[in-house]
């Protein structure tokens, strides 16, 4: 295994773990919004739920693309060819 | 990596042919049959919503019409209470105008038959009057009594008017002297010439009769005049007062 | 471990190569299409059950494009419905033994993020012709024009790329559970899968319905 692949696994690690802590503040605090209008608003309660699941769907896309770069370092790395 | 533009080619028309599919054997049908139960609830409620209003006007009518009803039951009542209080009234005072008739006819009747009762009474006691007179006559001399009664016959004579004694003395009358104890013969030419001497015409044939309906007394009866001086005379003349006086 | 990024051939037909997630999906056609054939047999105006199941997944389907897009939904229906039914198929395919699901492919979510473009021109086009449909790219001002065609392309990409890595990761999650301990501890990774799947499913028709509201709002001004 040369250095490139032990580069890239590292990388790939890095990449997600690091792109999952913004999405997950993020989420965090999207959601704690959400609750506390939700309880100032209960009759808003729908529309609400739903632009909070598009928003957290927006906000993990984040996360999935480092996971995608992840992947692509591993599995569809073209260095390693 | 190769990507694989094979599949994504026929998943494309996949999900294109499945969206068609689904649309011509799920979606349409399923949203046609939601429309058109939704249009027939509609048209259900409207219809429902239209007999509710029949209904209701009908009910209306039906409560006028009672009304109405009661309205005319109360006419009816009133009606015929009016009528049986006239016909009350009607009655009441028939009744009393015939109860007055009555009354009075009862009066009428009573009176009457007071009246009668009284004349009876008195015609008792005129024929009782009579008995008595009798009773008591019968114990008078009759000779003597006579001449009274013959001196008042005399007075009578000489008390009617010139013209009626002329006439008896002018047609040599019959003249009839009816007493209640017979005269005696001896007794007769006496009398007849006193009673001529009366009528200043001497000559007058007296007949002689005794009567013992008199009581007591004479009484001259002529062709024109009749002269009565005797109790039954005077019994007749008091019952006739009498009687008149009864009289209302 | 297979890549993830690469597609396994069935089998091929000429020149064209079948894959596994080609052949789940007409599985799963075949499914919708006969279960669609039998509840439209026994439509009724008094519903039965079943019936009123699937009336309920309409009105939903309905309220939802009703309440997202503000538009009357029945021009809308069928795209989007369908696309709601056919991902959460798909992702619930999971469940059966020995199935890959077909959106852990990427060409499969390429084709769906296609279609999706696709049809953003097509309503758009359809709502108010082609030039009101290029104006609506020169909002709010012409110099967001280059930013707008990007951001159309990305957002497709986004979609493809987001339903991807979820199903994908959600697989392999459990993929490597299984490989560490078969029994029983994959269940509560299989439920999050399924609510991961259902929700992935809602909020690509929901961005759909999103980007076409998009397309179609503008002419209305």
């Amino acid at each position: 295994m040369n250095w490139i692949a032990i580069v890239s696994i590292i990388a790939a690690a890095v990449a997600v773990s690091f792109g999952a802590i913004g999405p997950a503040f993020a989420e965090g605090r999207a959601v704690a919004a959400a609750m506390d209008a939700i309880a100032r608003q209960p009759e808003a309660a729908n529309t609400i739920s739903r632009t909070l699941f598009v928003g957290l769907a927006m906000i993990e896309t984040m996360a999935i693309y480092c996971l995608v770069i992840a992947l692509l370092l591993l599995f569809a790395n073209p260095l390693l060819k | 990596m190769n990507f694989d533009w094979w599949t994504l080619a026929i998943q494309t028309v996949n999900v294109l042919v499945l969206v068609w599919l689904l649309q011509r054997f799920f979606w349409r049908p399923i949203a046609a049959m939601i429309e058109k139960r939704r249009a027939d609830a509609a048209s259900l409620l409207a219809e429902a919503a239209a007999k509710r209003e029949q209904a209701t006007a009908a009910l209306a009518d039906a409560e006028r019409e009672r009304n109405e009803l009661v309205q005319r039951q109360d006419l009816a009542v009133a009606a015929a209470q009016a009528a049986a209080e006239n016909a009350r009234t009607a009655i009441l005072a028939t009744a009393r105008q015939e109860a007055e008739a009555a009354v009075a006819a009862a009066r009428v009747a009573i009176d009457k038959e007071r009246v009668a009762v009284e004349s009876e009474w008195a015609e008792r006691a005129g024929a009782l009057a009579l008995q008595i007179s009798q009773q008591l006559v019968s114990r008078l001399d009759g000779a003597s009594i006579q001449g009274a009664f013959l001196n008042g016959v005399l007075d009578q004579i000489g008390k009617l008017p010139e013209s009626t004694r002329q006439a008896v003395a002018a047609q040599h009358a019959t003249l009839e002297l009816i007493s209640a104890v017979p005269i005696e013969l001896a007794e007769q030419p006496r009398y007849g010439e006193l009673i001529a001497r009366a009528f200043g015409q001497p000559g007058a044939i007296i007949t002689y009769r005794a009567d013992a309906e008199l009581i007591a007394g004479l009484e001259l009866h002529g062709a024109h005049l009749i002269i009565s001086n005797s109790w039954r005379a005077d019994l007749a003349r008091i019952h006739f007062n009498l009687a008149d006086a009864n009289q209302p | 471990m297979n890549s993830p990024l690469d597609s396994s051939v069935l089998f091929t037909v000429g020149p064209v190569p079948i894959s596994t997630s080609v052949a789940t999906v007409w599985a799963i056609m075949v499914i919708l299409s006969i279960v669609a054939v039998v509840v439209r047999r026994g439509l009724a105006l008094v519903p039965s059950t079943t019936q009123a199941l699937f009336e309920l997944v309409v009105d939903a389907v309905d309220s939802q494009i009703r309440a997202t897009m503000r538009v009357d939904p029945a021009p809308y229906r069928a795209f989007i419905g369908s696309l709601f039914v056919f991902i959460l198929v798909c992702n619930w395919s999971a469940l059966v033994p020995g199935m890959e699901p077909p959106t852990a492919n990427l060409a499969t979510d390429a084709a769906l993020a296609l279609l999706v473009f696709v049809a953003v021109i097509w309503f758009g086009v359809r709502a108010g012709g082609v030039r009101d449909f290029l104006a609506t790219f020169a909002s709010p001002s012409p110099v967001m024009i280059p930013l707008n065609f990007i951001e159309s392309l990305t957002r497709t990409f986004s979609l493809l790329v987001r339903l991807f890595g979820n199903v994908m990761s959600g697989v392999y999650v459990i993929g490597i559970v299984l490989s560490l301990a078969g029994l029983l501890v994959p269940i509560p990774l299989m439920a999050l899968e399924l609510l991961t799947g259902a929700v992935q499913a809602y909020i690509f028709a929901v961005l759909a319905m999103v980007f076409i509201a998009g397309a179609i709002e503008r002419d209305k001004t």
